[in-house]
């Protein structure tokens, strides 16, 4: 609660007295209210936030990880901290932790920042806080190697300077126009980044900042607005990914039923545990989950249908067997990957960990830094497959005590190549680098639907159409996956001999896949293909050639 | 006293080669079922792989027994004898001869583990060979044998590791099994050992891999191409080395019947000799 210097209340709701703007320091309670109150404006933003995001690809997550990011950041504060410093401390480690994403990633160096200018310091006066705004810009661009402004940088950059500009406002003065500066900011980043102003939206990192500032300032003046009611799908998801070990039981089983909801049985198992996958059609649904209570698991899976291929091992024990028979593994891989058959493609490579991860379900650092310790090695290479997972991984490497390298691979077919790459006699070192070398080698493509209508690099695109992508950037549509896999290999310099890995998501039957593969083979009668099963959810298509 | 080479079939020497150098093989056996066929002798390699397309049942094979070393160390009674042999982890022809050596008289007869397979232990078979009818003594051709072996590399790429594994011979390369994607093994023999190098996507990768770290070998003299019924791929290979490197020996082998068991058909290897 703010108090003035007196130690009269002001109490919540919009009443502000003019007291609040004299305002002379925020202790630590009100530090971390504002920080609760910044969480929950993200909260109740968050999709609106997603839906800034450029691509109208499944990816429209910006929002959801800073939110998890901050709910991570608030979660470490638990422990009462007292003091202004200690909050901002605990703050800092809580979103490093937790970061996911880029975007996650730079929220939370933007949180170190702030936390290492006001180090040793129990309140924060109009000076140490803005000290510390432009701290955290500061660090929020050493984070990331390519700076480009019309992003989240921008946005704390110019709230930061506004902060600087005059202190003798007080802090409630500081705050007001470093939100100010930040809302200003977000609305001219389509006049910097050219992709925004042909999108026709603002930047969602940088939207995000602003709904944070904007929060704290409100809290810090006493117009904190009432959340928003949480939906019960979204606790689930934000519960198990912070809080996932992976530890318990494995369990896994077949639901033999009608009429099976597979999107609404995975929704209840994620709230059961961890490393969830759950596949299947209306008939038949396999479900997998790592528990600490499996009876549980399967006392769900009862009421739907008859359970089959019931396995349910004890991880930990598994664990230590693994680790016993794998005492001297020289180099151990984490993978992030999603999807049923992609998982059994890396495991079937020998890779250690696998992470969930893909484009809406980004993994934390924490999350990678604990597939790294479960690993039976001192050495770990993290790939990480998604351009939004790179920072992450770096972030993981840091927090870890293990001799970790993060080889930077933005896609499956890069990871695959990276992993095949490894020779399990070489060092960390001459595996990276012949890992980053192997992954030029080979080339993406993915192909969805869009999810939404939207304008880029000059194409229109609308809602459900497919479009192709390569190196993140969207280069033609089409309307069968076929006929646009085949315009999509036309544009890629393909020579004689290659080979093609064609990897089919869950949305595709096997029938369409086998078709699709025909149609490339009668356009390009010297590729020789593979067709893989990748049961990846969000692309239907992933095709690597090389 | 002369001094006598020995050595077991899986060297793959080519037989002209062998008994010019006056070199003594001994045959290991191969089974097919309930059949046997002396390696080399009663069987050769074109026969083995027509044979192993035909079968049922996977070959086997066996080491020659300590009795049949005796034989030979035997016949030799007069002269002293390096026994050059398959990678003791690999045979246990490498035990027959010891025992053997150690009834005849183990002080006239050296038993070498070559910790090497095929060409390659063939390799220092006949370079210590040369040495001997150049006239080196016992001990100096013993020393010669054992410092060749660490300047022999074998690179090989299989068709697939089925055979390898099913015979019990996979070793190091065990990290490569297990794929659901199309994938085909880079290897090496290091150590008496089969280690795995690298894995890639196809076949010609492959090759172009084993000729591409062949090539970065320093101070390399002599390559030999070995395959199992891949005949146009080792000419292919071949000719890229005999480009690469025109003033140095390219030579083309079949490997034989006994690792045609471990290796299955469509092996391609190059075993490079390094300059002393």
């Amino acid at each position: 609660m703010a108090k003035k210097p007196s130690g009269q209340k002001i109490t919540s709701g919009a009443r502000k007295t003019s007291a609040a703007y004299t305002l002379e320091f925020i202790d630590g309670p009100l530090l971390l209210a504002m920080l609760r109150s910044a969480c929950d404006s993200l909260e109740l933003n968050q999709d609106e936030i997603n839906s800034l995001n450029v691509f109208p690809v499944p990816d429209g997550d910006t929002g959801t990880n800073m939110l998890l990011t901050m709910k991570s950041a608030i979660k470490e504060c638990e422990a009462a901290p007292k003091t202004a410093t200690d909050v901002a401390a605990a703050i800092a480690k809580g979103s490093l932790m937790g970061a996911r994403g880029n975007s996650g990633v730079i929220l939370s160096q933007i949180l170190h920042g702030f936390a290492a200018a006001v180090r040793g310091h129990d309140k924060l006066d109009a000076q140490l806080l803005s000290g510390g705004l432009g701290a955290a810009s500061k660090a929020a661009y050493k984070a990331v190697s390519k700076p480009v402004e019309g992003t989240m940088l921008t946005v704390i950059r110019e709230a930061g300077e506004a902060a600087q500009l005059d202190t003798s406002i007080g802090v409630a003065g500081v705050m007001k126009v470093a939100s100010q500066a930040a809302e200003q900011a977000v609305q001219n980043t389509p006049n910097l980044l050219p992709a925004l102003k042909e999108a026709g939206v603002v930047d969602s990192g940088g939207q995000g900042v602003s709904v944070l500032l904007k929060a704290m300032y409100r809290c810090l003046i006493g117009d904190v607005t009432p959340s928003a009611k949480i939906s019960a799908s979204k606790t689930a998801i934000s519960g198990v990914h912070i809080t996932d070990d992976g530890y318990g039981y494995c369990t896994e089983f077949f639901i033999e039923g009608r009429g099976l909801d597979v999107e609404g049985i995975r929704t209840q198992v994620m709230a059961l545990g961890g490393s969830t996958l759950v596949a299947g059609d209306s008939a038949l649904v396999k479900v997998h989950v790592h528990t600490s209570d499996p009876g549980k698991a399967l006392s769900f899976g009862v009421q739907l249908g008859s359970l089959k291929g019931i396995k349910i091992d004890n991880i930990d024990s598994q664990h230590k067997e693994y680790i016993k028979a794998h005492k001297d593994k020289h180099l151990a891989i984490v993978a992030v990957v999603l999807g049923d058959g992609l998982v059994e493609a890396f495991r079937g490579l020998g890779v250690d960990e696998i992470v969930e991860g893909g484009q809406t379900m980004n993994p934390s650092a924490d999350e990678l830094r604990l597939a790294v310790e479960r690993c039976p090695s001192e050495n770990v290479i993290i790939l990480p497959n998604n351009p939004n997972v790179i920072m992450t991984a770096n972030i993981a490497s840091q927090l870890s005590t293990k001799s970790v390298k993060v080889v930077p691979t933005k896609s499956i077919p890069q990871g695959i190549a990276a992993v095949l790459a490894m020779d399990p006699e070489g060092s960390i070192e001459s595996n990276s680098s012949a890992m980053a070398d192997a992954i030029i080698k080979v080339g993406t493509l993915e192909f969805c639907k869009a999810t939404k209508d939207t304008s880029v690099n000059g194409m229109r695109i609308d809602k459900g159409q497919l479009i192709a992508l390569s190196e993140d950037k969207i280069f033609c549509t089409g309307d069968d996956f076929g006929s646009l896999i085949c315009e999509a290999l036309h544009r890629v310099s393909l020579k004689d001999g290659m080979l093609a890995t064609v990897y089919f998501g869950k949305d595709v039957n096997k029938k369409s896949a086998e078709s699709v593969v025909s149609r490339i083979k009668a356009s390009f009668p010297s590729l020789e293909i593979e067709l893989i099963n990748g049961s990846q959810p969000h692309y239907e298509y992933i095709v690597s050639y090389e | 006293m002369t001094v006598r080479i020995v050595t077991d079939s899986t060297s793959d020497i080519p037989p002209g080669l062998a008994a010019s150098l006056d070199i003594a093989v001994v045959p290991l056996i191969v089974h097919f079922g309930t059949e046997t066929f002396k390696d080399g002798v009663e069987i050769n390699s074109e026969q083995f792989f027509q044979k192993l397309q035909n079968s049922q049942t996977l070959p086997r094979t066996s080491q020659p027994s300590a009795g049949e070393f005796l034989k030979i160390y035997n016949r030799f009674a007069k002269d002293q004898i390096i026994s050059i042999h398959v990678a003791q982890k690999l045979s246990g022809t490498f035990n027959s001869a010891s025992i053997a050596a150690h009834q005849a008289d183990k002080e006239r007869i050296s038993v070498v583990d070559s910790r090497l397979v095929s060409m390659g232990l063939g390799i220092v078979v006949v370079e210590t060979a040369k040495k001997i009818k150049a006239g080196m003594s016992f001990s100096e051709a013993s020393q010669y044998a054992e410092a060749c072996i660490k300047r022999v590399h074998c690179l090989l790429t299989l068709d697939t590791l089925e055979y390898l594994q099913k015979g019990g011979r996979i070793g190091k390369a065990q990290a490569f099994l297990g794929s659901t994607l199309g994938i085909k093994p880079v290897l090496s023999v290091k150590e008496g050992e089969v280690h795995p190098v690298e894995r890639v996507r196809t076949r010609a990768k492959a090759i172009e891999r084993v000729i591409e770290m062949s090539s970065v070998i320093p101070k390399a003299t002599r390559y030999f191409v070995m395959h199992s019924a891949a005949q146009n791929d080792a000419e292919v290979v071949a000719k890229r080395l005999r480009d690469s490197f025109p003033g140095k020996e390219v030579g083309i082998g079949t490997l034989g019947p006994v690792i045609g068991v471990y290796a299955g058909p469509g092996a391609v290897a190059i075993a490079t000799l390094e300059a002393e």
